[in-house]
């Protein structure tokens, strides 16, 4: 009688574990002919060819590639922006500036992704193609990352930029806590003895650089699993180049573009399933690299 | 209280009278027509509404094949195999039940009258013809020479699978025999531009059609009746005459009726290799690129039969498509 | 020297504040363009546009999105009746047994949940309940945007149950009420306002997330909501679609339709806001 509550509490967890180990089971489940048949070349190889009847063919090293491309450039943009975020707010903004500026940045995290996608479409794009990359492309371009002649605003970058902005207050939510629960005592020391204020904060920043790996750890793997956003301007085409001025694909927005007419095809919903394990292999080894990180350097963070 | 408000809502359908959907999907050839269609019909007082969702020919077979929709539309007709194989599942038919065009559209400022031949876009996908003043775009348009800038062309294709594709792949392998080896026809095929960095995939019609509005200096493929409502500019293309023509109604009419005839196929049979009469026809005669969409269901249904009727008697064609051949309706609705 | 140093410091200053504007900026953009366009679409289409469907774009009519409305709030109201007791249940349980075998798993579980791409579950959702169910569903959607919430809504219960001080639970076994009586009389009303955070978090998650929604519940914009088993349409994936139109009535309902899903996002976003900062 005491405890009738425990069985009922135990089967709600009991349900969300079961469904988890489904997903994990039918997505592997699902991938086996495609992973079977292709083996690595599926990772490796570049290429979309599908047939209904003939010969189907796929290799993702495209849209892998550019997962990562597109997920790197969004970090690299974002973390000295989230720094720089962080210490704004806790060390500089007045206290009113600093609500104001909180509430910004959870706004940011939880706005509507498609609305982030649709701005990206309407006015990131063209912004990005007329005064970063036509300017870039005009005045540094035998540098290769800059050769290609841009053509038009869906490119790698733009996707980069876009999840930029995405995962840049998931990462200042990480490294503002680590940053505001440095004890004051380290604070009036540092004054005490004579530094500026920048000298201050490049201290103080280093004491959080564990709360910063996470932060980039856990951005990182955001931005590769984003699909929405990023499929309305990655550009939607299957080509492997340096070049961030190109059209590219994200495995999520193959996914995206494809699983819609991928029961036609004999090895293609494998194939798009395969893609979705892939995907997801990678999230989860980045999110427990960042929470086995988090928890040997004993980090807390909301959201 | 919360918690009843919501239920409330959520079972509120099913105390007023329902009224049924009938759904489906499928290639976005004939979407534009079908929401004309749609809008009318649906405001017309039947007890059921048609919802049609454009995701390409391949979306519309595939949620066919997992049963997940009352009716599809596909540009190109279900290939034997799968016919084969749906067919036993119950009464299913398949017929062609709208015309239309594929053309070929641009974004070049200044430009308004462009000549193109199958040969020439296929060497424009397959990317060695790079430049818009490419001396073999010249050859085709003496009058541009100097209009025509030295600008990459970016090449605007379909990201999903398509029976626009298809018909477009199908008249550049009728046209180049480079291109019928090296990349063939489908629905969904390997674009030699994408991995030069020049190719842009959209989805549907409607992705495609936004994307050479949005570039500059691009060039794509979309059904007739989207270059038209967006006064998109349409390139004359040429067959096998050589003459550079337009799309026309007449055209489009009089090459689906002698390929009908050719063809002399029923509902119930397999539709399976159609669109090469109708493109052989079209390539011979006129307008190269003329394509059908068909209508694919299974049988026993009667929502399906009684919006057939209304189209067959209400529905009227919009700018861009054509009428399929009254003689055929009339064997189809037996 | 002294010079020299006043100067670094002047200069990281400027570039951490000028960083952080361009930090913030977006939002800022983002809100403007939402506010004014969507300002704009609804000026042109009228106050029917909440309630008519699309209008046929080649009329340059906008019509409206009223069955995407619709459907957004059956979606919402499915995942939030699925999801959330669900998930309550299971934060519940982690606070209550934290030391158990299903607990240990259960934890870490919920972390890679949330880190599970949401185009993935909807690919799942498609594989166990619209191929089986043969049709597209506004309950499939509902699953799909529940199964995104659950991690979210579990770590908040947790969190916001572990942070009422342990008196309060040893008081009440002190008074000789049971485990659920603790919990029910005593824990649930102490840990309130996590758990409407909690409860606001889930609402943002299912209005917010738009690619659950991709290959579940089918509609164009044309249906609303019809009942647990039918395709129904919704808000976001209008935008998502018609963002991708190139007809400028398209587009406007986009803008209009994103003006109404931003607005209902700042009123949970407000809620949230309040119930997290206290009175």
């Amino acid at each position: 009688m005491r405890d009738w509550l425990r069985p009922v509490l135990a089967s709600a967890a009991l349900l969300i574990l079961l469904v988890l180990g489904a997903m994990i089971l039918f997505l592997t489940y699902k991938s086996v002919p495609v992973l079977s048949r292709e083996g690595l070349s599926f990772i490796l190889d570049s290429g979309w060819i599908a047939s209904e009847g003939g010969e189907e063919y796929y290799g993702i090293a495209a849209a892998l590639l550019g997962t990562l491309y597109t997920s790197a450039i969004a970090v690299a943009l974002a973390l000295p922006v989230s720094v720089s975020l962080s210490v704004f707010v806790v060390e500089m903004a007045p206290r009113k500036i600093r609500t104001v500026l909180e509430g910004a940045i959870l706004m940011m995290a939880l706005l509507p992704t498609v609305l982030y996608g649709l701005w990206g479409l309407t006015y990131l794009g063209p912004f990005l193609l007329r005064y970063v990359m036509c300017p870039l492309h005009g005045s540094l371009g035998w540098f290769p990352l800059f050769s290609e002649e841009p053509k038009t605003g869906n490119t790698i970058l733009t996707a980069g930029v876009l999840l930029a902005i995405m995962i840049t207050p998931y990462m200042t939510a990480i490294i503002k806590d680590a940053y505001s629960s440095i004890p004051r005592e380290y604070r009036e020391g540092l004054y005490a003895l004579g530094t500026t204020r920048a000298e201050a904060i490049l201290v103080l920043l280093r004491m959080v650089k564990s709360s910063i790996a996470v932060a980039v750890v856990l951005g990182l793997g955001r931005a590769a699993g984003e699909t929405v956003a990023v499929s309305m301007v990655v550009g939607n085409t299957m080509g492997i180049s340096i070049s961030p001025f190109r059209p590219g694909y994200t495995i999520s927005s193959l996914i995206a573009n494809q699983f819609g007419n991928a029961f036609l095809y004999r090895l293609m919903p494998s194939a798009l399933y395969g893609s979705a394990l892939i995907l997801m292999g990678i999230s989860t080894a980045i999110a427990v690299l960042g929470l086995w990180l988090a928890r040997r350097w004993s980090i807390k963070w909301r959201i | 209280m919360t918690v009843l408000v919501a239920l409330a809502y959520l079972v509120h359908p099913y105390l007023i009278a329902p009224s049924g959907v009938l759904v489906g999907s499928g290639a976005t050839f004939p979407q534009a027509q079908l929401e004309a269609w749609m809008s009318s019909f649906n405001n017309a007082g039947f007890p059921f509404k048609v919802e049609y969702v454009g995701k390409g020919s391949g979306g519309g077979q595939s949620d066919l094949s997992a049963g997940v929709v009352d009716f599809i539309c596909t540009d190109p007709p279900l290939s034997s195999e799968l016919w084969a194989r749906l067919k036993e599942r119950g009464d299913l038919v398949e017929f062609p039940f709208i015309l239309g065009a594929v053309v070929v559209t641009y974004n070049l400022p200044g430009v308004d009258r462009l000549r193109l031949n199958g040969s020439v876009l296929a060497g424009m996908y397959m990317g060695y013809i790079r430049y818009w003043d490419d001396e073999r775009i010249l050859a085709l348009n003496p009058g541009l020479r100097g209009v025509l800038p030295h600008r990459e062309i970016l090449l605007v294709h379909r990201s999903d699978s398509s029976g626009t594709t298809f018909l477009f792949t199908s008249f550049l392998s009728l046209s180049s025999e480079e291109w019928r080896r090296s990349v063939g026809r489908g629905k969904l095929v390997r674009w030699p531009v994408d991995e030069l960095g020049r190719g842009l995939g959209g989805q549907g019609n409607l992705g495609v059609s936004q994307l050479v509005m949005e570039n500059q200096f691009s060039l794509g493929y979309v059904e007739w009746s989207f270059a038209l409502q967006l006064n998109m500019p349409i390139a004359e293309l040429s067959g096998k005459s050589g003459d550079f023509t337009v799309p026309t109604v007449e055209g489009l009419v009089e090459v689906a009726d002698s390929a009908l005839r050719i063809l002399d196929r029923g509902p119930e049979d397999d539709w399976d290799g159609d669109v090469d009469v109708l493109l052989e026809t079209a390539f011979s005669s006129g307008y190269p690129l003329v394509g059908w969409s068909h209508l694919v269901f299974y049988r026993g249904d009667g929502r399906i039969l009684q919006w057939l009727s209304w189209i067959r008697e209400e529905g009227t064609t919009v700018p861009g498509y054509a009428p399929i051949p009254d003689w055929f309706w009339e064997e189809v609705l037996e | 020297m002294a010079d020299m140093r006043r100067l670094k410091n002047a200069v990281f200053l400027s570039v951490i504040t000028s960083l952080a504007l361009v930090g913030i900026l977006p939002i800022a953009h983002i809100t403007g363009a939402v506010l004014y366009n969507g300002t704009k679409a609804l000026i042109h289409a009228g106050p029917s546009f909440l309630w008519r469907a699309p209008g046929d774009p080649s009329t340059g009519e906008i019509g409206g999105i009223g069955p995407a409305i619709s459907g957004t709030i059956a979606l919402l109201l499915i995942s939030m009746l699925i999801g959330f007791p669900l998930s309550f249940l299971a934060g519940v349980y982690l606070h209550e047994f934290p030391q158990s075998a299903i607990s240990r798993i259960l934890m870490p579980a919920t972390n890679l949940l949330l880190e599970i791409p949401t185009v993935v579950t909807s690919m799942f959702v498609y594989l166990v309940l619209v191929v089986p169910m043969g049709r597209f569903s506004a309950l499939a959607g509902g699953v799909a945007l529940s199964l995104v919430m659950l991690p979210y809504v579990t770590t908040h219960v947790r969190e916001a149950l572990d942070a009422v001080p342990v008196d309060f639970k040893e008081a009440g076994y002190a008074l000789g009420l049971d485990r659920a009586k603790v919990l029910f009389l005593v824990m649930l009303r102490a840990a309130r306002r996590g758990l409407i955070t909690a409860l606001l978090m889930a609402v943002a998650k299912s209005v917010g997330e738009t690619a659950p929604l991709l290959f579940t519940i089918g509609g164009s914009g044309e249906i609303g909501y019809l009942g647990l088993g039918r395709p129904t349409s919704s808000v976001q994936l209008l935008i998502y679609r018609f963002a991708a139109s190139p007809f400028p009535a398209r587009q406007e309902a986009a803008w209009g339709a994103s003006l109404i899903l931003f607005l209902l996002f700042i009123g949970v976003f407000a809620l949230l806001r309040k119930a997290q900062r206290g009175p």
